[in-house]
């Protein structure tokens, strides 16, 4: 589309820098500009307006009606409108405005740092793609207590594996094994749509114990066919309260004649710190008999630092929401990066998940990340798939 | 009015020429209206330095400082910064003095600009 076909709206307070924007937008060849001078007359122009807007150029802090308010308006009405940020804040601030307005499905082209020249507005005017309607929100199934606990008795959960790699050698040196339910209407339903559900039903436990069970039995053939991979698995909260935890787990292991150490247990802070003594004593004696352990979803819960003092962890998986924008956001990057050093220091094996990007890849092995996992090493998978893939996996060059 | 880059000019010129696309008429309309938006923001500045009113000090130089960006004043905009900086610590010695600092440099920037009309 033609600059000349948008329909620009710059809400902007001050006139200088309102006119100035709109003169860079006529250099551009832009021919319909509307200005408004804060978030109010702007959303109230847009209602009136018998021609939609294209591009809306939005300062952050307007006195009347903000930045930030005048986006979630836009994001509520669904808008199919797209988003210039422009500020003269500090750049973490205008990022998580950033991250707000992509929250509320409006298509946002990038933010401006003032002050804002012709070539910056072009850059990001030409990333506008037009829109027929605005994003709808994905739609989640809702499933009964009533059709999980179905589910479980015949048996429709299954784990699927995804692979974790060595960052220096490209080794693969194991995979995480993922809860998914395979449903006869809705095809492969991931855990996100009845991991809540099984929660707070309290019967979480046994899809821990399926899931137990099938990564044991994985591992062992993966160990047969000549990999020499480890099995990673998640416990819940449930599991780690019980105190028979650790035997359990150690008779499941060895019945299929692998060793604790080939397994890794992944706990979330949260779940450690909730019956704090419970899980001190299961995964001390878990650690004692040799399994790893592993912090999971690092820097989502609290006090972080803490847990790691206290509880004998091995590895530490770094959450993918700080890896996943670490090329991108300085405060992700200085988060990933300081994750890796109290990993260093304490002697922990550090893992990042959620490794999507080339970019996220190199990022990780500058830092001396171990161990990286993700998209772009590969999606989650059948446990009769790994041999397959790992030995045509190879690392990029 | 000094055609090459000068270094110890109050404005680097070039933003604005790209804007007006070297209309003279443009560039004069912009800088009027640079002068009434400026002058408005510093008279609040004052009175709220005066009334050491902190939040308003820090969206008046906030202002000031983006408005400044766009016209290349850099040593406006250091000032800007300056007084800024010393908002959370409360510094009022240092608000004052940097803003008796900007009513120096916007004497040199408006003198400049008076050279271009």
């Amino acid at each position: 589309m033609k600059i000349a076909d948008l329909h620009f709206l710059v809400a902007e307070d001050h006139d200088f820098q309102r006119k100035m924007l709109a003169r860079m937008l006529i250099r551009l060849g832009a021919q319909h500009i509307i200005e408004a001078a804060d978030g109010r007359a702007a959303f109230e122009m847009m209602q009136v307006l018998t021609q939609p807007v294209d591009i809306i150029i939005c300062d952050l802090d307007m006195p009347g009606m903000d930045g930030m308010e005048f986006i979630r308006l836009i994001g509520e009405a669904g808008m199919p409108v797209s988003m210039i940020l422009s500020s003269a804040h500090e750049r973490s601030l205008i990022a998580s405005v950033g991250t707000m307005t992509k929250a509320y499905g409006i298509n946002l082209l990038g933010a401006i740092e003032k002050p804002a020249t012709v070539q910056k507005l072009e850059t990001l005017i030409k990333l506008h793609q037009p829109r027929v309607t605005a994003k709808p929100r994905p739609a989640s199934v809702e499933f009964s207590q009533a059709e999980i606990a179905a589910a479980l008795a015949v048996g429709q959960f299954e784990a699927f594996f995804q692979p974790k790699v060595d960052l220096a050698t490209a080794n693969v040196t194991g995979a995480e094994a993922l809860a998914y339910w395979r449903h006869p209407e809705h095809g492969i339903v991931s855990p996100y749509a009845f991991v809540p559900a099984l929660e707070a039903s309290g019967r979480i436990d046994e899809l821990t114990w399926i899931m137990l069970e099938k990564a044991a039995v994985a591992c062992r053939d993966w160990r047969r066919g000549g990999l020499d991979m480890m099995v990673s698995v998640n416990l819940s909260l449930g599991s780690l309260a019980s105190v028979g935890l650790a035997d359990r787990i150690t008779e499941l292991v060895r019945s299929q004649r692998l060793e604790p150490r080939q397994m890794i247990l992944e706990v979330t802070e949260t779940i450690a710190m909730t019956h704090l003594a419970h899980a001190l004593e299961n995964l001390a004696r878990l650690r004692i008999k040799g399994f790893g352990l592993s912090i999971d979803d690092y820097g989502t819960g609290y006090s972080s630092m803490q847990h790691l003092l206290h509880i004998p962890f091995t590895e530490l998986k770094i959450d993918q929401s700080f890896v996943a924008s670490a090329t991108e956001k300085n405060s992700c990057r200085v988060f990933l990066e300081s994750s890796l050093d109290i990993a260093r220091k304490l002697g922990l094996k550090a893992v990042a998940e959620g490794v999507e990007t080339r970019a996220v890849w190199d990022l990780l092995r500058l830092l001396g990340c171990d161990v990286a996992q993700g998209y772009f090493i590969a999606r989650p998978m059948e446990a009769a798939k790994i041999p397959d893939w790992a030995t045509e996996w190879t690392p990029p060059d | 009015m000094p055609d090459s880059p000068d270094d110890t000019a109050p404005i680097d010129r070039s933003e604005l020429a790209e804007v007006s696309g070297g209309d003279r008429l443009v560039e004069q309309q912009m800088l009027a209206t640079f002068r009434r938006a400026n002058g408005a923001d510093v008279a609040a500045l004052r009175q709220a330095l005066a009334n050491r009113d902190l939040a308003a000090v820090t969206r008046c130089t906030h202002r000031i400082k983006g408005a400044g960006r766009m016209i290349g004043a850099k040593a406006l905009t250091g000032i800007c910064e300056k007084i800024e900086q010393a908002g959370p610590a409360g510094d009022w010695d240092v608000m004052a003095a940097q803003g008796e600092a900007l009513d120096r440099e916007l004497d040199r920037v408006y003198a400049y600009l008076g050279t271009l009309a």
